[in-house]
């Protein structure tokens, strides 16, 4: 026989069926607002404790789902948003031990109230009130009532009507102002978020500006570049590795010149880089060999070595160029003091 | 763990019970630890609220994402269920449920509630349920031996017959009614409501241990 066709008792166990309407509306683990749900007799009591489990069982199911770890920035998230809350409570004037949310009764009940305690006791003092004093001693809020009628009677009713009046006014200017207390909060929630993401967007745009500027100056870097080599008359000087054992037998550069523009380039490849202490230097050689310095070779991102001018020697002396590895850190001297790398005096023109 | 070999959990943990009645005690203690904190939350003690989420974030992560489908979006729920419990902690009656069961039912109607927003239910919870089977994952392997309660509830929820555990599922992960299960399964809704209120019934049999704690 099937499970389902079995009549297993549901037909006569409403806690169960009462539980999962509950948790189809969602609405499960709340009291129902002016409902306490004592225990007023075995039979309730037994209703009420299968609901209960009924409403454990359910909770228990999530409990087959392997956790799952939270982030330590969520935790810390939550904290700050608790104490913005706790600071947006405190500027409203609510105590915390106020803090009880909208439903009403004890924030914590440990044991059921009983029944009779709220509804019942109001008809009874009201009806009692005025049979004199005897009822109220016993109880602060029938006093209260009691001693209420002499002063309706010895007031004039625009003086009461103006009282009502007053009572409602100072009430919804509270309700007013809580609302606007809450709202506040909620709006400095949503400011420091902004302000979060505002920040974030700017950091990016700092980035963004940086890089596009680098693609700018490398840009206008080529450009320069393309329109030296173009340039009719432009002379070029290879560069090759010295001597017998060079460091970089692989190296090689050229060397841009151009009279009419007054300005060279050179690009060098193949080169490592420098030795701790040492930098590459381009010197360029004039006709009695006086070598003239033009200045620091710097790796590039490419590792290509570039490096662009615009003081140009005499072109007519100008016998070819030379680089070399000089002390870094020190000023240069007139001639080179390290060893050679790359030379050339061969010049030619491209156009 | 060789109270975990026998199917009759119950009944051996029965039995480790009477052997050590100092484990009823530290439940107990656990459970009015926890009233406390809730206690202290309603009374703006935001230390308490930190307490809460270290004991119960990973929990409710897993089941907001078993139901959201997105890890950032159950991380949103976590967030909700615990300002909602913080706001609400004066409101707490540990005569309806336990503080588990209570931040269990916040939290899986903060998820129901953007799983209802997003229209995507079938989507998002067959693909959390395929990135975290959960019996198949070594990491799950492992919480079996620290968590008895997790692995009696795991245990007790594969025993259900497949049909019962079925709509139990939907009704619980993806909020559907019963008169919703019943069109989409095409199913009578007795035969629903039945299934539905047999499994429950099985675990209420099944888990009164856990349940005993849990009161």
């Amino acid at each position: 026989m099937n499970d389902d066709d079995r009549n297993d008792g549901f037909g006569e166990d409403p806690s169960a069926e009462r539980v999962l309407t509950a948790l189809e509306e969602r609405r499960l683990c709340e009291r129902p607002t002016g409902t306490p749900a004592p225990i007023a007799s075995d039979e309730a009591g037994q209703d009420e404790l299968l609901e209960r489990l009924y409403t454990e069982v359910l909770g228990l199911v999530a409990y087959e789902l392997p956790q799952r770890p939270s982030r330590p920035a969520a935790r810390e998230r939550l904290l700050a948003a608790v104490r913005q809350r706790k600071t947006a409570a405190g500027a409203a004037g609510e105590p915390a031990a106020d803090r009880t949310g909208a439903q009403p009764g004890p924030r914590v009940a440990p044991f059921p109230v009983p029944p009779a305690a709220a509804p019942a006791t109001a008809a009874p003092v009201t009806a009692a009130a005025p049979r004199g004093h005897g009822d109220s001693a016993a109880m602060p809020g029938a006093a209260s009532r009691s001693a209420a009628p002499p002063v309706r009677a010895s007031m004039p009713a625009w003086m009461l009507t103006m009282a009502a009046t007053l009572l409602l006014a100072v009430l919804a200017l509270g309700a007013f102002s809580g609302w606007l207390y809450a709202r506040i909060g909620h709006q400095e929630e949503l400011l420091a978020t902004l302000q979060h993401d505002l920040l974030q967007a700017e950091r990016r745009a700092d980035v963004l500006a940086a890089a596009q500027g680098d693609v700018e100056r490398r840009r206008l870097d080529l450009a320069s570049q393309l329109a030296l080599i173009t340039t009719p008359g432009v002379e070029v000087c290879p560069l090759h590795p010295v001597g017998d054992a060079p460091p970089f037998p692989e190296a090689r550069g050229l060397l841009f010149l151009s009279n009419a523009r007054e300005e060279w380039y050179v690009r060098l490849s193949g080169l490592g880089p420098a030795p701790p202490g040492r930098v590459y230097r381009l010197w360029f050689l004039m006709g009695d060999d006086r070598p003239v310095d033009a200045g620091l070779l710097r790796p590039g991102a490419d590792q290509a070595i570039a490096l662009a001018g615009t003081e140009m020697p005499d072109p007519g002396r100008m016998s070819g160029a030379l680089v070399t590895l000089e002390p870094e850190g020190e000023t240069p001297a007139e001639r080179p003091v390290g060893p050679q790398v790359l030379f050339g005096d061969e010049k030619m023109m491209m156009i | 763990m060789a109270d975990h070999s026998a199917k009759p959990l119950g009944r051996t943990e029965q039995a480790r019970r009477s052997a050590a009645p100092e484990v009823d005690g530290t439940r107990e203690h656990e459970r009015d630890l926890e009233r406390e904190l809730l206690r202290r939350m309603a009374q703006g003690d935001e230390e308490a609220v930190g307490v809460l989420f270290d004991r119960y974030a990973g929990l409710l992560q897993a089941l907001a994402f078993r139901i959201v489908g997105s890890p950032a979006e159950a991380e949103e729920v976590v967030q909700d269920v615990f300002l909602h419990a913080w706001d609400r902690a004066g409101t707490y009656d540990p005569s309806r449920s336990s503080v588990s069961t209570w931040l269990v039912m916040i939290a899986r109607s903060r998820a129901i509630d953007r799983l209802r927003t997003r229209r995507v239910v079938d989507r998002t919870a067959e693909a959390a349920a395929r990135e975290a089977p959960p019996h198949e994952s070594a990491e799950g392997a492992a919480r079996v031996q620290e968590d008895d309660r997790a692995f009696r509830v795991r245990s007790e929820l594969a025993q259900l017959p497949g049909e019962q555990r079925h709509v139990l599922e939907l009704a619980y992960y993806r909020g559907l009614t019963q008169t919703e299960i019943a069109e989409r399964e095409g199913l009578p809704l007795g035969t629903v409501k039945t299934r539905t209120l047999l499994a429950m019934k099985k675990l209420r049999a099944a888990l009164r241990d856990e349940l005993r704690e849990l009161l």
